[in-house]
């Protein structure tokens, strides 16, 4: 059994949260650490033990406000991503709320580079007004 | 010191250039510059887009360096990186420019000619579709994601981006990156 995933923001890294009870991750915050890599590999440690103790009638939910992040945090969030979809493909509902800012059109575009490649889980553009 | 630092700053400051860094860089500066220049922009009244643009181009610009320069600062792995580059922020006839400039080795100067030569013909939805092929191959052991992040950069820009490789009396290679917003 996974415990709560907890992890601060920084000023280049954003706040991790995620619950294995509630079956919801959330990340928040700007994400454009040095290594992006090893800034997430505990994440996917994280991620990986939680799906591998996939248990009946779980829908994951996945909360996501991220107004900038670096390329090499666009990869990672590709990888994670894709660990999602492989559920949603074996058929656990998994739903992602992608939010952005009224004004932030570029988190809304990056949001469409991501919702574009995925197809089995469900992808929300969520706009957070003004 | 054979420096004239007034000069330099009036040369600087004629050039309508936001900031000039050079020296080592790190993450921290990367935060700090970062932060900086948004709330100079803002300040400005620059378009949130462009701010955007501005401070995204920035971030991959130095992240480069700090991955690439050869004028490393060694230390504990865990203290990150710091190395040796120039980055400056200007403005030319209303449009934001951002460059950077350090050493490099020869094959990554190499991959980066092939790169932004490659880029120079394609429109914004032909770069679109080539970040998100490349986002999607496997880790290249050569790279250290620098390759997106120039993609990224030229995502954003209105002009191909440019560069210039000079090759120094001694062998070295200086890379530039100049980006137009």
């Amino acid at each position: 059994m996974s415990k709560i995933l907890h992890i601060e923001a920084t000023k280049s890294s954003p706040a991790i949260l995620f619950d294995p009870d509630a079956d919801l991750l959330r990340i928040s915050g700007e994400s454009y650490p040095e290594n992006a890599a090893a800034f997430y590999a505990p994440v996917f440690d994280w991620l990986k033990e939680y799906l591998a103790g996939a248990e009946s009638g779980r829908r994951i939910r996945v909360e996501m406000n991220v107004p900038y992040f670096n390329s090499s945090t666009s990869k990672v969030f590709l990888n994670f991503f894709d660990l999602l979809e492989a559920e949603a493909e074996k058929g656990i509902p998994v739903e992602v709320n992608w939010s952005y800012e009224e004004d932030n059109d570029t988190a809304l575009e990056c949001g469409e580079d991501f919702q574009e490649e995925m197809r089995a889980m469900t992808f929300n553009l969520v706009e957070i007004p003004e | 010191m054979n420096v004239d630092v007034f000069d330099l700053y009036k040369t600087l400051r004629q050039a309508d250039i936001l900031f000039c860094f050079s020296g080592t860089i790190s993450q921290s500066i990367v935060e700090g510059l970062g932060q900086t220049l948004r709330t100079h922009l803002e300040r400005q009244e620059t378009s949130s887009r462009a701010t955007r643009n501005v401070f995204a181009i920035l971030v991959e610009q130095m992240q480069n360096v700090i991955n690439y320069s050869t004028e490393n600062v060694p230390g504990p792995e865990e203290e990150g990186s710091l190395r040796y580059g120039i980055v400056v922020v200007g403005q030319d006839n209303g449009r934001f420019f951002i460059i950077s400039g350090n050493y490099i080795e020869e094959g990554a100067a190499q991959r980066v000619t092939a790169l932004l030569d490659r880029m120079q013909v394609m429109d914004k939805d032909e770069l679109k579709t080539f970040y998100r092929k490349e986002r999607r191959k496997g880790h290249d052991p050569e790279s250290k994601g620098a390759g997106l992040g120039l993609i990224e950069v030229a995502r954003k820009t209105s002009l191909p981006v440019e560069h210039t490789i000079l090759r120094t009396d001694n062998g070295r290679l200086f890379l530039t990156i100049k980006a137009v917003i």
